[in-house]
């Protein structure tokens, strides 16, 4: 049984979402740390929608996300209601189910055969781009409703939307038997993907957030994610920066390589369901990554979805103990997407324990610097 | 060529990845008079779990996947010279397998379905984004010992419990029909959460969990 001790009062706030975030990069104190529990999908439940209606109503999506932030109060919004925006655009049947994500047709991939990849490119047209298009819009309407948050775009990358065009059994296959074909669809994709990236800047997007899931020890060696994903992933990085965007990475399988992931994407925050590869504990992970990038999490979707509030806040608590002095800074929040059938109420749970337990906080000094520095 | 030689033929051509040698050799093992099974067992198999032993050190899915190509295309040819008697021998039980519904990632999930065949399972692979009630439905028509549960996606947890629940209320759990789920993000405790009776975080520990349980049940 998890004790709870008294919960203090709230801290008051006296910071902007934006101004939050922007003070932690910049190393700055800020009023209390900020925290992202990635709702998406789950900002359903705030109309009481299904994930069919939700995922496939932009007007709806929009508005689900806007109130939940307002009613919550995180700090930031990447919204993408499902990864299957992007195949949308390229011919993909997206099937939605009223009580999960959507997904793709998986017994008609776009991509039958590797000869296909070379024509990747024509099957893609921003006129037909509808889920694109509604994503620009949607980050353009969030920022200008709720101009002090923090909103986020975000691509799958290029492997990412392939594994949604092709059999994945048949995608792992050609990463050995037609890697020409494959990166000759990946040149095509990045380029598509940069495009999509840019429209999300301009329409207001502050971040970008890109997953790298092939870069985990579960999945791929360190030598074939360089050789296959990191040229393109590299590219949309650096897209990103030039754009004077935060680009941010997001993990979710066991053994992510941050180092090279450091190395060559180098991102200003990681979002990280497990530890890294040759990492064994949380404090190794501080000891050894600390320094390079912000962490972002690391509250498990279990934990989101099946504790309670009080036992998500003592557990926020106890990760604020651990990474809130994390060299390059922390941000409070989960490590995958914010299960769609869990309560929201944990998403509250979450913003509370920062509001209460991350006073003051400051990157590399943690919570409660300078109590006295408090501006109420 | 002596049997040895065959064996270990046969077991090269899988950390090969060689398809057509695996084929030659098994070929050559059926020339040579030795028992498909035993050819299996003691040449195609050390092949594959040596692999799947190494999974996330110096293996990963891309290399499953292309020995367990290769282990097929030789099993596959001595699978169909096998008589009714010698399968009997080998035989450890039914095990259903499947990934979750809404969900079409089935790399693991192969993973695990290759070394439960190549155990001596006979392994009922419904694929995936495999509705609850199929998964229970097909335990019961086929009399499975096991129904496995693959599921890659967080949000798709909760369908690992339905499976449990409704394996309970057909009355398999009283049967002695055992659980196990698993998959990327399915840690032990979500699995234990879900009502499952077993969980591994690799495939040949799930080769392991599973003879265990069958043995308690």
């Amino acid at each position: 049984m998890i004790k709870v001790e008294e919960i203090p009062q709230e801290c008051h706030e006296y910071m902007t979402p934006m101004e939050r975030i922007t003070n932690v990069l910049l190393r700055k104190k800020v009023d209390r740390i900020p925290c992202f529990p990635f709702v998406s999908a789950a900002a359903a439940q705030i109309r009481r929608l299904n994930y069919g209606e939700y995922a496939s109503k932009p007007e709806m999506f929009l508005r689900c996300q806007i109130e939940a932030q307002q009613l919550f109060g995180y700090d930031g919004i990447t919204a993408m209601p499902d990864l299957c925006v992007e195949a949308q655009a390229f011919g993909a049947k997206i099937i939605f189910p009223s009580d999960n994500a959507a997904y793709p047709d998986p017994y008609n991939p776009v991509i039958k055969s590797a000869d296909d990849y070379k024509n990747v490119g024509k099957l893609f047209e921003w006129s037909y781009a509808e889920r694109m298009n509604n994503q620009i819009h949607v980050v353009k309407t969030i920022r200008e409703e709720l101009p002090d948050v923090m909103i986020g775009g975000m691509t799958i990358g290029p492997l990412g939307l392939l594994s949604r065009l092709r059999n994945v059994n048949d995608l792992v296959r050609d990463f050995i038997h037609n890697t020409d074909k494959l990166h000759e669809a990946c040149e095509i994709i990045t380029d598509i993907q940069i495009e999509y990236v840019e429209k999300q800047i301009e329409a207001g997007a502050r971040t970008i957030m890109v997953p790298v899931v092939l870069a985990e020890r579960e999945l791929m060696s360190k030598e074939m994610w360089l050789e296959l994903d990191m040229p393109y992933q590299k590219k949309i990085a650096d897209f990103v920066r030039k754009k004077r965007c935060f680009y941010m990475v997001h993990t979710c399988g066991r053994g992510p390589y941050f180092d090279v992931l450091i190395k060559h994407l180098k991102p200003v925050l990681i979002q990280n369901a497990f530890l890294p590869d040759g990492v064994e504990t949380e404090e190794e992970m501080i000891e050894k990554y600390g320094k390079k990038l912000i962490f972002l999490g690391f509250l498990s979707v279990s934990l989101l979805a099946w504790a309670n509030p009080m036992e998500v806040i003592t557990e926020c608590k106890r990760q604020l103990d651990v990474f809130g002095k994390a060299p390059a800074g922390y941000i409070l929040g989960a490590s995958c997407e914010y299960p769609p059938y869990a309560p929201l109420y944990n998403a509250l749970a979450v913003v509370k324990a920062a509001r209460t337990y991350g006073k003051n906080y400051k990157t590399g000094y943690g919570p409660n610097y300078e109590e006295e520095g408090c501006r109420d | 060529m002596s049997e040895v030689e065959i064996f270990k033929k046969l077991k090269q051509s899988i950390l090969d990845y060689d398809s057509l040698a695996a084929e030659i050799a098994a070929e050559e093992a059926l020339k040579a008079g030795i028992n498909p099974l035993d050819a299996i067992r003691k040449g195609l198999y050390p092949g594959i779990k040596e692999i799947a032993d190494q999974y996330e050190k110096t293996v990963y899915i891309t290399d499953m996947i292309l020995a367990s190509d290769a282990f097929y295309a030789g099993a596959n040819i001595l699978k169909a010279k096998i008589t009714k008697e010698e399968l009997e021998k080998n035989y450890k039980g039914v095990a259903v397998i499947g990934v979750v519904k809404g969900d079409v990632h089935d790399l693991g999930k192969n993973m695990v379905k290759y070394l439960f065949e190549a155990e001596g399972f006979e392994v009922i692979d419904l694929g995936f984004d495999v509705p609850t009630t199929k998964f229970v439905d097909e335990a019961e028509n086929n009399n499975a010992n096991l129904i496995l549960i693959s599921a890659m996606l967080s949000s798709m947890f909760p369908e690992i419990g339905k499976i449990v629940d409704l394996a309970k209320k057909r009355g398999l759990k009283d049967k002695g029909v055992k659980i196990m789920a698993g998959g990327g993000p399915v840690t032990e405790q979500v699995a234990h959460q879900q009502g499952a009776d077993g969980w591994a975080l690799t495939a040949p520990d799930a080769v392991k969990v599973a003879l265990n349980l069958i043995k308690q049940s």
